[in-house]
């Protein structure tokens, strides 16, 4: 069994800093992030934005980010679980849900990162990532997660988080009216009901 | 056994050779299956958030239809129709509390508990015909084109709904071997297109769809046989912009395979209606001597 308190024996764990809940107090943990150029600073937390960072893909600028208290919001944790029904704790960072994303050459942050970010409920940090925005849903990382967390669920959860604020990621009044005319209607009546609120 | 037919919304316009195709094939065969009256939109993709149940009532209603008509079965032909019935099916067999809430709310309509089955028309040939039938029906058999089944997404996943296992494709792969033609395996048969993100991504930026056409030029393959009008649309009619910008380095045609299905029963091609393909679909039947000028 992990305990807390044997964290630094423990040289393996330095490379799983999730935060292990002992009792109801977060134990702290050290985790570097690839922070995107148009994240906001969490309030609170201790972050340098030093440049540019377009695709994490090409370059990685490392950011220190300390996990404690004040930059994880128990309440963020419990509104993805709320609406996305998987427990995200669960997530052991093996990766395999990155491996197996069709789109994840485009996507800002891969979805282990996101599944990681989620698990502090770091939600300002994923304000302005387009990962679960290029979501599409296929299921292909769900099928394969050896935890079982229903991934596809949870990228779901973060857009209905921004939907429901009334806010659309695409908007169909700027469609081409020739786009429309040849596209079938399940591309439509799916993509409105992914990225329209 | 009495069995409903869902066609869904693309069928009737867009992917009308995929819906005259089948059902034409069906007649030849000898199979009945009645369309639903009032069928309604399956909402196209499954609503995945726990607390929103208003979007499982379109396909439940579809299915509280095909109950009410004494369906025992309701077979759909889009892939996407296909995996949200499904879905909302399983999500009515298996969970009491939303059952009872979504059965409570369409206080119209009789009660549901998922005694429809949604099955795939694939899954009808093989329980219904058998392939050792349709290879005795082939009048023209597809000799010498090689097909690779695509699956897509909705198909296979998520398990408890898939028309069989991830990883096979047994059941397409028997379907074509059956009319002939020679199938191909390839590596992303059960890759994502890109699905809806058309809508999110610039004109032939697609490189989920792009991907897959490369795999399939790079395995041989010289036809891709699929059952989704929105992989149609990736794949198909995305191509000629992919090679504009020099995504993919050749082009692979994509066919329903209910058109290849009806092509080798010998049905009038007119009703295949090939010229709503890619028009290197029909550019390949014509090479390969199967299909006159359509």
């Amino acid at each position: 069994m992990v305990k807390t308190s044997g964290l630094k024996y423990r040289p393996y764990l330095e490379h799983f800093p999730i935060a292990f809940r002992s009792g109801n107090r977060l134990a702290l943990g050290v985790h570097t992030f690839p922070v995107p150029h148009r994240s906001k600073t969490a309030p609170g937390a201790r972050l340098k934005t030093t440049g540019l960072l377009f695709n994490c893909f090409k370059e990685e600028r490392n950011m220190t980010l300390p996990i404690n208290a004040q930059n994880v919001s128990i309440v963020s944790i419990e509104k993805i679980k709320k609406l996305s029904g998987e427990n995200v704790k669960l997530c052991m960072q093996c990766g395999t849900c990155t491996a197996a994303c069709p789109m994840a050459e485009e996507m800002d942050f891969f979805p282990r990162k996101v599944m990681h970010l989620s698990q502090f409920g770091m939600l300002n940090l994923m304000q302005d990532i387009n990962t679960y925005w290029k979501c599409a849903s296929c299921h292909s990382c769900s099928v394969r997660c050896p935890r079982g967390i229903d991934i596809a669920r949870v990228m779901e959860a973060l857009r209905q988080l921004v939907l429901r604020t009334s806010q659309n990621h695409i908007e169909p009044s700027e469609m081409p009216a020739e786009l429309i005319k040849e596209m079938p209607q399940i591309a439509m009546v799916a993509g409105f009901r992914k990225l329209t609120s | 056994m009495k069995i409903s037919y869902y066609p869904g919304c693309t069928l009737k316009l867009k992917a009308k050779n995929l819906e005259l195709a089948a059902l034409a094939s069906l007649q030849e065969m000898g199979i009945d299956v009645e369309e639903m009256d009032r069928w309604n939109c399956c909402g196209a993709v499954y609503s995945l958030t726990d607390d929103d149940l208003i979007h499982h009532v379109g396909p439940v209603r579809n299915l509280v239809r095909a109950k009410e008509r004494g369906a025992d079965k309701l077979v759909t032909l889009c892939s996407m129709c296909y995996n949200t019935l499904a879905r909302a099916n399983q999500l009515m067999k298996t969970d009491t509390v939303k059952r009872d809430t979504i059965n409570r709310f369409m206080d119209d309509e009789i009660d549901y508990l998922g005694e429809v089955e949604v099955i795939h028309f694939l899954t009808l040939l093989e329980e219904q015909v058998g392939w050792d039938k349709i290879r005795e029906m082939v009048k023209k058999p597809l000799t010498g084109l090689k097909v690779a089944p695509y699956y897509g997404c909705t198909l296979q996943r998520p398990a408890d709904v898939g028309i069989e296992p991830m990883g096979n494709f047994t059941l397409m792969t028997n379907l074509l071997e059956a009319i002939g033609a020679t199938v191909v395996p390839f590596n992303a048969a059960d890759k994502c297109c890109g699905s809806y993100q058309v809508l999110n991504t610039a004109a032939g930026d697609n490189e989920a769809a792009a991907n897959v056409i490369n795999s399939a030029a790079t395995a041989g393959v010289e036809a891709l046989a699929t059952s989704c009008p929105l992989c149609e649309y990736n794949l198909g009619k995305q191509q000629d912009l992919f090679l504009e910008k020099g995504k993919i380095t050749a082009g692979v045609p994509t066919f329903y395979f209910t058109q290849l299905l009806a092509m080798a029963l010998g049905v009038n091609p007119e009703v295949c209606h090939f010229e709503m393909n890619d028009a290197k679909a029909v550019q390949l039947l014509e090479a390969k001597n199967l299909q006159a000028a359509v």
